[in-house]
């Protein structure tokens, strides 16, 4: 576990009930006199195929530091044939200034009729009153599953989730729960930098007159990038330049009459230049190294809310509107 | 109908949307006046650090140092690294970002030089590093120079921002002022070079989150408001507690007193943010325009009632925190004949619909039991107790305490029925940590000031009609001891003030909270 955090104890059983890992969960948290107090913060419920996904999950989490999840339940289909539930519990403390915070993590690896009522087995385990977060890993979740009913908020990662292709069905799944990608997330220091440059005084009244934008990068980041700018800046001609697939780069380029204003995000820094006829070409680098996972899920957790402009891009995108 | 690129500046645009861009400052030369000063290195610095490794400063902000030390740019550059080395971890990104923009003008705060210098260095750095002509000038020296160095920097033209840029803000750290004559005084100066706009006046108690978290916790909820008035609340208590001595700052302190040092400022903010209505809005303006009219309803002592009202004391020798710890008067640096107060309580009414007739008990003191800060609310009790006085014999008041420092949170006291066969009924205590609901770690109050100053938010800094008022709560007392040959009455280090202060509270049928 990350630094700072006591195991009070661990426990694990094959082929077993949900009433025994109810059971361990109390026992295990009162069995510890030193008062923890459960923290206000939320059930992180991931969803994985496959066990280097688990055990993925719960490195990511472990890394989270003080953003621990109040529990955290990892849930793993084995297989469709026989009912069987195999779980893994683990009861911690972590301490934080004088306080013990509990935190739990479940493992849950569940085979048979059961898989078609995975909620049966999650709702039990949510906290009262504390948001459901569901991280969907690899892959969206189907639409009929019933997790998303539990969820109030769904986290994906579209550039590993099917890509552009899945985009139209990842846009039904947000009309019926908030949604945080992490493909979305990657752009933002991109957006940021861009953004910030235009604001400056002597640069924001270009905005006004933009008449050409061209993104590039991969075929995801590209279609996002596109109907953002797109969306944000609708006398804009938005055009997508197909360079390749370098997966850690991206650009956007916005033109009016005698300027250019290009940013990319390059592998660890994020270059903007600014051409203007007559004037010498001015350029600004930030550094700005790829977020991990840790740091991304970080960022979704602790603002759990909407976001319109996401919601607004990639309806956009999904329509393969720029 | 043409738009200016300086009104355009700063405003949003169809880009910034959804990106947290309120939260980003524009480009600026961050001029510390006071650079080699202990505020510099333990607060400033780190704090320009964080924002930086957040993004929240934009690139190109460049920081210059302003003394009387002798050093160079790249002497302060180093002076600056290991300030954050100090203060944890330097985020080497953030720190790549900065680096190339520490400059530093040696000179006096009263010669033309300086100044002259100064504008050549920033005009230099909009040059070379982009700060677009802002200035955010960090007035960190000692407060007897404040109205000289804001009216040099306006003889050089550095009160504005230079062509293209945006802003010119000067950032002052209190004392403001040494009463109320002084203070308007002081002001009537800045106001000479400056408008009220670009004047922030800081006091850092109102950058922590949990002394902002007093407005959240009043007016995001429906529960707390309808009972914080005359007709639930039976008494508040607002205490700034320190554990710590006045350690090198003996010097400061024996011309300032916890009354200047924390009543003053602090104690009657936090008074001010529990005190006031609910604001129209959330705007810099809707929130101290409530806070001036609260500090406005204060009634003011005359000076007899000062001896009645207020306690002063000092601290003895004693022991804190398994300590021994000396008195004031054998501190480093005190006179011996100092009549200094590091003690004050005092109960002062607030003459408005809201809390007529209640009392607001306030207590500041050096060398208490423990460093904390907490505002109590006691309600008043039930009407009619159904039970017999030994069923209810260890039932105390209801509770709403804030907790502003440390283990920040809420706590509310209120009765239960202990298990059992017996119908007993004891206070228990419904306990919310901040910490433990909330695991992102809040910024340092510095770090969100100078945010706010860069990004022209002064909500969280003090307005000029707000310093008169505090001031006009205070002058009373200040008169009064001027006029009173006697020393503070004293109490024991490690406890929680003198005995007179107790009587302040007994005299009501009252009693101070044990925090």
């Amino acid at each position: 576990m990350a630094s700072g955090v006591i195991t009070v104890g661990t426990w694990r059983d094959d082929d077993t009930s949900m009433g025994a890992v109810l059971a361990t969960l109390d026992r295990l948290r009162q069995s510890d006199r030193r008062g923890a107090v459960r923290t206000s913060f939320l059930t992180l419920l991931a969803v994985g195929g496959r066990q280097i996904e688990v055990d993925d999950t719960f490195d990511t989490v472990q890394r989270l530091g003080h953003l621990q999840p109040t529990r955290v339940v990892v849930i793993r289909v084995t297989g469709r044939e026989r009912h069987r539930l195999d779980a893994r519990v683990g009861v911690h403390l972590q301490e934080r200034g004088q306080r013990c915070l509990g935190i739990d993590d479940v493992a849950l690896e569940v085979a048979g009729p059961v898989t078609d009522h995975l909620d049966s087995l999650i709702e039990p385990l949510t906290q009262p009153d504390l948001p459901v977060v569901m991280w969907c890993r690899e892959r969206l979740p189907p639409a009929r599953s019933r997790l998303i009913d539990l969820a109030d908020h769904l986290v994906v990662d579209s550039a590993r989730a099917g890509g552009r292709d899945r985009l139209a069905a990842l846009d039904r799944l947000r009309a019926r729960v908030p949604v945080s990608d992490f493909a979305w997330l990657r752009l933002l220091p991109l957006r940021r930098r861009l953004a910030g440059t235009l604001s400056r005084a002597e640069l924001r009244p270009l905005l006004d007159e933009v008449r050409t934008a061209s993104v590039a990068g991969p075929d995801l980041e590209r279609a996002l990038l596109a109907a953002w700018v797109g969306t944000s800046l609708p006398g804009a001609v938005v055009t997508e330049l197909d360079e390749g697939e370098d997966t850690s780069s991206w650009s956007v380029s916005l033109e009016g009459d005698g300027w250019r204003i290009r940013a990319a995000q390059e592998a660890s820094c994020i270059p903007v230049v600014v051409e203007r006829d007559g004037r010498e070409p001015w350029t600004t680098t930030a550094t700005a190294a790829p977020p991990t996972s840790e740091g991304l899920l970080a960022q979704v957790l602790v603002h759990l809310r909407p976001d319109p402009v996401y919601g607004r891009t990639l309806a956009a995108a999904a329509a393969g509107r720029p | 109908m043409v738009v200016s690129p300086e009104r355009l500046a700063g405003a949003p645009h169809p880009l910034l949307e959804g990106l947290d861009a309120g939260r980003a400052a524009a480009p600026a030369a961050v001029v510390i006046f006071g650079a080699s000063g202990d505020l510099t290195s333990r607060k400033l610095m780190p704090a320009l650090q964080a924002l930086m490794a957040r993004q929240q400063l934009a690139p190109g902000t460049s920081i210059v140092g302003v003394g009387r030390s002798d050093l160079d740019h790249e002497d302060f550059r180093a002076r600056m690294r290991r300030a954050v080395e100090q203060a944890g971890d330097v985020d080497e990104r953030a720190w790549a970002e900065l680096e190339g923009g520490f400059r530093y003008v040696s000179g006096g705060y009263d010669d033309g030089t300086t100044y002259k210098v100064l504008d050549e260095v920033v005009g230099d750095l909009d040059r070379e590093r982009g700060t677009a002509g802002n200035r955010l000038h960090y007035l960190s020296t000692p407060p007897g120079v404040f109205a000289d160095v804001v009216r040099r920097l306006g003889e050089v033209g550095l009160h504005r921002p230079a062509l293209g840029g945006e802003f010119a803000r000067v950032v002052i750290e209190k004392p403001f002022g040494r009463d109320l004559a002084s203070a308007e005084a002081l002001d009537a100066a800045l106001h000479e070079v400056l408008d009220e706009d670009q004047l922030y006046r800081i006091d850092h108690y109102l950058g922590k989150e949990t002394v902002q978290n007093v407005l959240a916790l009043r007016f995001a909820n429906s529960i707390f408001e309808p009972v914080w008035n005359r007709r639930y609340v039976d008494s508040v208590q607002i205490t700034v507690a320190e554990s710590e001595g006045v350690g090198h700052r003996a010097g400061f302190y024996e011309e300032a007193g916890a009354l200047r040092d924390i009543v003053q400022n602090h104690l009657l903010q936090v008074l001010a943010l529990t005190a006031m209505e609910p604001p129209v809005s959330m705007s810099p303006q809707g929130i101290r325009d409530e806070k001036v009219k609260a500090l406005g309803a204060v009634d003011l002592l005359d000076a007899a009632e000062v001896s009645a009202e207020v306690v002063r004391a000092r601290y003895r020798g004693g022991w804190v925190g398994g300590a021994e710890v000396p008195g004031y008067l054998d501190e480093d640096g005190v006179a011996p004949d100092s009549r200094t107060e590091t003690y004050v309580a005092m109960r002062l009414r607030i003459d408005n619909w809201r809390w007529a007739g209640v009392p607001f008990y306030l207590r500041t003191g050096k060398r208490l039991p423990k460093r904390m800060t907490e505002v109590a609310l006691q309600f008043s009790g039930v009407p009619h107790l159904p039970f017999a006085p030994t069923q209810a014999a260890e039932l105390g008041p209801n509770a709403l305490v804030l907790r502003i420092q440390p283990d920040e949170g809420i706590t509310l006291r209120f009765g239960a029925k202990v298990p059992g066969q017996s119908f007993d009924v004891r206070s228990v205590s419904m306990d919310f940590s901040y910490g433990a609901a909330f695991l992102e770690e809040a910024p340092e109050a510095y770090e969100r000031l100078l945010l706010d100053a860069l990004h022209g938010d002064p909500t969280l800094f003090i307005r000029t009609d707000e310093v008169r008022q505090a001031w006009r709560i205070v002058q009373p007392l200040l008169d009064a001891w001027a006029d009173d040959p006697a020393p503070p009455v004293d109490y024991d280090a490690g406890t929680w003030g003198p005995e007179e202060a107790d009587r302040l509270l007994a005299a009501d049928g009252r009693r101070w909270r044990r925090p």
